[in-house]
């Protein structure tokens, strides 16, 4: 297999509270590929979001970060500003949850992107214009050069957000991490922004790394998945393997609080996430686990093999995941 | 954009006619030009008399007040020569009003420069850290600078560097007798009046800066801007202060619009012949001809300023439609 | 956010910034379990926290209740002299044992007409605020819930009123409404305490009707507005019942703004001559204030020291409690990287 374009190493991310220091990730791994996509799943507060913005250098100062994050064999924890400059819009970059705060209100469209190019390659201002109309016309807006000299304002919330998919691919990165890129938006235009984002990553081979709630979401455009809990990886598999023998409890119980046609029972997991400020000593998802046992609750289980996947269960061998056929 | 600013400068026209009418109104009922005359002519004729109140349009009744503000309005349009004379010393208003404008503009011109920029360069300044010591200092200093009334810090000023240090002149623009022009003794004239007025400029902007910033330091956008790699100077200046300076830059037309009522405190203490002296002599003198003008002046200023306020918002905010 | 002794003051006027205290999105994401504390609860927790402002509340409840106490705390009464001419001068005599902080040109002590002068610019203060808050209140979530033409007239109004210069505007209407006669026994002479505050409640209004407008055109697209609504509140049943309890946050604030702009204005009017005159048991500060530029002259430092002292601290205290507020009922969050 290639050389990985993202590969994180015990990444851990702590923030400084009044009360104390809240462990939003603790020690993850993921290894992403040229061209592949990848699915991060969890709950708000599992901390997948918290681990990219991390590696783009983008939280705030109150963030501890250690481990390791790098992109293309660059090391991006602890990286001087330049050097995290260099890769972040180049080789690596984001898009997020909500398109209409995403875009400065006060500069047009085109010169947003214009900005993005001019940080990264060196265009003359009519190549640069022209380029960011083409970007506009690739992510399939219409009129490209008129709504270029447009204000986010202008744009509906699908429109803002392929705005933002054109600024990111503007200088053909290697990844394209996409944060939870549909939640703002109504479900027609959900499909379509996924569709861009595939046909990006078909055309374009660029690696996605898709954040996101919502198992529909990855089954439509991932091939690999991470599942995240309280900061940690649950499991790691791919995509047909979790629907079909998820791994860790976890996971099923995520699969079966999916609404599903022919299903009435919809089964939510119960209690909620750990404190992080004193998350517990054991397998984080032991209290809401309906096959814990004492022995879950002692040490903090680590990713191992299971079949094709990776599960952090260490009871997987011993129950029986399998969902109930519709 | 420009049907907005005609059809605001048309409504302008109807605005100022009302709004100079109760000003004219309010000045009819507040003050009695007749006593007040009487008072600095004591000697004045009975003929004499019939001319002030023919001359000011000093009828009775409400019908009375509309008649004597449309022949005030009339005369005052037409200029200032036919503007009523001040009714002490019998004299023309426009010469001490224009001479009295000059003053202040000067006086504003310098200390808002000075002010203006310094304060919002703290503000953007401290923004940057929030808590930390250059943050901590700026803040607290403005902080308390702020809470200090003008005319306290005038009097300490004065007190300080003209009476016990005699370093500058205590009051006035030119050394009582001095003729024609002298820059150093204009400048040496106008340190002490410009300090108090910059020590409240820099308070005020330095804070409003500050918050403005950091109102806009949360935003979403500077996350993208930030993802897209590039120089943190860039972000600060073209996003975060770009954005920041909309309701900044507002406050400097609002506040200018108002400066033409006079910096009356920092010019009464330093007996500095502006507007604001210009103001409390005739309301002390219940010199109504001269008060008008005035307040004439200040209104137009006010709604100008205020819609070029809007103006500059709508400019620097595209989210903002005039329409 | 360590050693800050002025957190942010995001919402300074003008910078409407309605709402606050939602979730932010760093919270959710590092999965806090926000510990059940009601709002009032989490911004008294906050406002303590807030050194400059809790350090200030304390003395300034000394100062209200060494002020409240005049009868036990002045040593003097307002007209009385130290001493007797004929035991010895009694003038512009510099603080000492027999006079704290020295007297004034009549030999009457500067320390308990400074209390008296105090208590007349903290009753000013207050008496004006509270009214200018009722008044702006009723106008503003009347304007923000009804809209329309009179929110439309009420704005323009209030736009221009505020942009015109404050002293040039107090000072005219101070002569106009001086001149009316029948207002007189209303709201007192010219030079009464009664007409000042009415004064400065007049110029007062419009800041908090501005503020509760924005507030309740907020508050009125909220779900709970919204549910109140379709059970069938009426208008002013909403206002009372689920606007104003979550407006009250500004409201306070635009209080304590509204007492430090009166005590200063109370003193600037004085000083030119245009203040209350409190009668002749009584002082204002502004009074004590007054004589301060000719005091300097002469080099009586005491009289202008003091005085002025005492004012700029009620200001930087009531300022910082202000602010204290603020931020105790709107949080930020420090910036990103």
């Amino acid at each position: 297999m290639s050389e990985s374009v993202l590969s994180l190493r015990d990444l851990r991310v702590d923030f400084k509270t009044p009360n104390g220091l809240v462990q939003a990730v603790r020690g993850v791994d993921l290894d992403v590929h040229p061209g592949e996509a990848v699915g991060i799943v969890g709950e708000s507060g599992s901390g997948k979001s918290v681990t990219f913005l991390a590696t783009m250098g983008l939280l705030p100062k109150s963030a501890q970060i250690t481990g390791s994050a790098k992109v293309g064999g660059v090391e991006l924890v602890g990286a001087r500003r330049n050097v995290l400059n260099g890769i972040r819009g180049k080789r690596v970059a984001m898009i997020f949850q909500d398109p209409l705060s995403a875009l400065n209100p006060v500069h047009r469209i085109g010169d947003q992107i214009v900005e993005m190019l001019d940080s990264h390659q060196s265009l003359t201002k009519r190549d640069a214009e022209r380029r960011s109309v083409e970007l506009l016309d690739i992510v399939g807006i219409p009129q490209p050069d008129q709504r270029a000299r447009q204000y986010p304002h202008e744009f509906s919330g699908g429109m803002r957000q392929r705005v933002m998919i054109a600024m990111a691919i503007a200088n053909d990165p290697e990844v394209l991490i996409a944060d939870e890129p549909t939640t703002a938006l109504d479900v027609t235009v959900q499909a379509q922004i996924l569709d861009v984002i595939s046909r990006i990553r078909d055309e374009m081979r660029t690696a996605v790394v898709m954040i996101t709630h919502d198992l529909g979401v990855v089954a439509r455009v991932a091939d690999k998945v991470q599942v995240m809990y309280a900061g940690r990886v649950a499991e790691r598999t791919d995509v047909s393997a979790l629907f079909k023998h998820p791994t860790h409890p976890y996971t099923a119980g995520l699969l079966q609080s999916i609404p599903r046609s022919g299903l009435d029972r919809l089964q939510p997991i119960p209690g909620s996430p750990p404190n992080m400020l004193r998350p517990p000593e054991g397998c984080p998802f032991a209290p809401r686990c309906t096959y814990a046992e004492p022995k879950c609750t002692a040490v903090l289980p680590e990713l191992r093999t299971v079949g094709t996947s990776m599960s952090a269960c260490i009871r997987i061998d011993e129950i029986d995941l399998t969902p109930v056929p519709a | 954009m420009a049907r907005f600013i005609l059809r605001r400068l048309i409504w302008l026209i109807p605005t100022i006619i009302l709004v100079t009418f109760m000003v004219y109104a309010t000045i009819r009922v507040g003050w009695d030009p007749l006593a007040s005359y009487t008072r600095a002519n004591p000697r004045a004729s009975a003929e004499a008399r019939d001319r002030f109140v023919k001359a000011n349009g000093l009828y009775p009744g409400f019908s009375g007040v509309v008649r004597g503000y449309r022949e005030w309005l009339w005369a005052f349009i037409q200029g200032p020569s036919n503007w009523p004379l001040s009714l002490k010393g019998n004299s023309p208003v426009w010469p001490v009003l224009k001479y009295s404008i000059a003053n202040t503009l000067r006086l504003y011109g310098v200390a808002a420069v000075i002010g203006i920029s310094i304060g919002i360069s703290l503000g953007i300044a401290a923004s940057r850290k929030p808590g930390s010591w250059l943050d901590t200092i700026i803040n607290s200093t403005a902080f308390y600078l702020g809470a200090i009334p003008a005319f306290v810090s005038a009097v300490v000023l004065q007190l300080i560097f003209a009476v016990q240090l005699g370093w500058l002149p205590p009051s006035g623009v030119y050394p009582p007798g001095q003729r024609g022009f002298d820059l150093v003794e204009m400048i040496k004239h106008l340190i002490l009046p410009v300090t108090v007025v910059v020590i409240q400029t820099v308070a005020q902007y330095s804070r409003y800066t500050r918050a403005s910033v950091l109102d806009v330091s949360t935003a979403d956008f500077l996350r993208t801007a930030r993802a897209k790699g590039i120089p943190e100077r860039t972000v600060l200046f073209k996003h975060s202060v770009r954005n920041a300076m909309i309701p900044v830059i507002t406050l400097i037309a609002i506040d200018i619009g108002a400066v033409l009522g006079g910096l009356i405190i920092t010019e009464n203490i330093f007996n500095y012949p502006g507007l604001g002296v210009y103001f409390l002599t005739a309301i002390n003198d219940g010199d109504t001809p001269k008060l008008l003008p005035f307040m004439v002046l200040v209104v137009v200023a006010v709604l100008i300023f205020n819609l070029i306020a809007d103006v500059l918002y709508a400019i620097l905010d595209p989210r903002i439609r005039l329409d | 956010m360590t050693d800050q002794l002025l957190p942010n003051v995001a919402n300074n006027g003008g910078l409407d910034d309605p709402g606050g205290g939602l979730p932010t999105d760093v919270d959710a994401q590092q999965g806090l379990n926000v510990i059940g504390l009601s709002p009032t609860r989490l911004a008294w927790k906050r406002f303590w926290r807030h050194r400059g402002a809790s350090v200030s509340a304390v003395i300034l409840a000394v100062l209200v209740l060494v002020v409240i106490a005049t009868p036990i705390t002045a040593r003097y009464g307002v007209n009385e002299q130290v001493r007797d001419i004929r035991d010895g001068n009694n003038v512009y005599l510099r603080p000492s044992a027999l006079a704290w902080l020295g007297t004034d040109e009549l030999g009457r002590d500067l320390y308990s007409r400074l209390l008296v002068g105090i208590r007349t610019s903290i009753i000013i203060g207050l008496a004006s605020a509270i009214l200018a808050v009722i008044i702006g209140t009723t106008v503003g979530a009347f304007a923000g819930l009804r809209g329309g033409r009179f929110d439309d007239l009420m704005m323009r109004v209030t736009d221009v009123f505020l942009a015109f210069p404050f002293l040039v505007a107090i000072i005219v209407v101070r002569e106009f409404l001086g001149g009316v006669g029948f207002l007189e026994p209303i709201i007192g002479s010219k030079t009464s305490i009664r007409f000042i505050i009415v004064l400065f409640a007049i110029f007062g209004w419009m800041v908090v009707a501005r503020l509760v407008r924005s507030q309740v055109l907020a508050l009125k697209e909220r779900e709970f507005v919204e549910a109140a609504r379709a059970v069938g509140a009426s208008n002013s049943r909403i206002v009372l019942t689920h606007l104003l309890p979550n407006a009250i946050g500004p409201i306070i604030v635009a209080l304590t703004l509204a007492v430090i702009a009166a005590v200063v204005g109370e003193s600037t009017l004085s000083f030119f001559g245009f203040g209350p005159q409190p009668g002749s048991n009584s002082t204002s500060l502004g009074s004590l204030v007054r004589g301060s530029g000719d005091a300097a002259l002469a080099g009586n430092w005491h009289l202008v020291l003091f005085p002025c002292g005492a004012l700029v601290l009620l200001a930087v205290c009531i300022n910082f409690i202000g602010d204290g507020l603020r931020d105790a009922f709107d949080p930020k969050l420090d910036g990103g990287k």
